[in-house]
């Protein structure tokens, strides 16, 4: 073992040779092409962090289905966000003006105030005792749900989903 | 040869940019932050899949990670420390979610034959197209423990390494002299490729 790599200390370099950081270049690329990440990731990373609230839960993204309606010429998203306070279902409908439906449940039930934060800007609701939400007309493109329930407890925040 | 496989510049020019990055982003500056998240998002994109999550669940496992980050930064003071951090919390994360879904498919063996059916590239691409075919295949012959290192130290900041040893549950500075046994046997492998050199 050489000591001196053991340490790696900023900026040194000098027991790889320009062949070495070729390749490192070179597996770089084959990875990126063989897995790339999804076009939109970064975008939605910085959507989602562009929230005012340092200090909130994270959601997590527990399932996606996918529902084909009743008719069969409609496809609806059944999306379930865990958090450790609560859940929230999200059901997602097109509408034929090519904007979206959102009915939400929020478990455990209750009233709370909820952002819809979207790339057009925020639209503001609350949820019904029985934890019930719907936010109509919303745009295709990215979408966080924000859940502020009270002064004493923490905000509540999904991911950004594309939709 | 593309300017693209070009040698990268110097690792400490990338480690200043990011120091300086995330001094800014600590005292609330978002673009600083998003420049983080452009620099540093590709590798945990890499970490997440190599824990055989699907592209789904890898995207989701790095957002929830950048999003967990907010709560921490004011604690984190050096490129380093955050690379290591983001690594744990994306592994950590990844983990989480595997136990959760226990029916992942293994990743080696859903990558492993994907290059051919890659779009093909223009012509001024082909020799790239070419080199990265027979690099990957060289990487296919390599053992998964240089596999897994390589992927994620071709996407690292050189600096970062001895942070990227510990996350990567290596002995602390073990990834040096790993990288450069793994690096020297992809060597003697496309040495060996009947097609002639590769450089």
């Amino acid at each position: 073992m050489n000591t001196r790599d053991a340490a790696e200390p900023p900026g040194t370099a000098d027991l790889l040779d320009d062949f070495d950081f070729e390749l490192l270049a070179g597996l770089r690329d084959v990875w990126e092409t063989v897995d790339p990440m999804p076009p939109d990731l970064i975008s939605r990373i910085q959507f989602a962090v562009e929230l005012e609230d340092v200090d909130f839960e994270v959601m997590r993204v527990r399932e996606q289905q996918e529902l084909v309606a009743a008719r069969g010429d409609e496809t609806t998203r059944l999306i379930t966000f865990d958090g450790e306070s609560l859940t929230i279902m999200v059901n997602v409908r097109p509408n034929k003006d090519g904007t979206i439906r959102l009915d939400g449940w929020l478990t455990p039930p209750a009233s709370h105030p909820i952002e819809l934060r979207t790339s057009n800007g925020s639209v503001m609701t609350t949820s019904d005792e029985g934890g019930r939400f719907v936010v109509d007309g919303v745009p295709h493109g990215m979408t966080q749900l924000v859940v502020r329930p009270d002064s004493q407890r923490k905000t509540v925040s999904t991911p950004t989903i594309s939709l | 040869m593309s300017q693209k496989w070009a040698q990268r510049p110097p690792a400490t020019g990338d480690y200043e940019r990011l120091a300086k990055l995330l001094g800014s982003a600590r005292d609330g500056d978002r673009a600083a932050l998003n420049e983080l998240i452009e620099a540093l998002t590709p590798v945990l994109w890499q970490v997440a899949r190599s824990q055989g999550l699907d592209p789904e669940r890898s995207g989701d496992v790095v957002q929830t990670t950048w999003l967990t980050l907010l709560g921490s930064l004011s604690g984190i003071h050096t490129p380093v420390a955050l690379t290591g951090w983001l690594i744990t919390v994306t592994k950590r994360e990844a983990w989480r979610i595997r136990d959760a879904h226990r029916t992942e498919q293994p990743l080696e063996d859903d990558l492993r034959d994907q290059l051919p059916d890659l779009a093909p590239a223009p012509d001024d691409q082909a020799l790239d197209a070419e080199r990265r075919a027979r690099l990957w295949a060289a990487v296919g012959k390599l053992p998964e423990r240089c596999r897994k290192l390589l992927r994620i130290v071709a996407f690292v900041h050189r600096p970062d390494y001895s942070e990227v040893s510990a996350a990567l549950g290596m002995p602390r500075g073990g990834i040096g002299p790993t990288r450069g046994r793994c690096l020297a046997q992809l060597r003697a492998q496309l040495s060996a490729d009947p097609e002639g050199s590769w450089r």
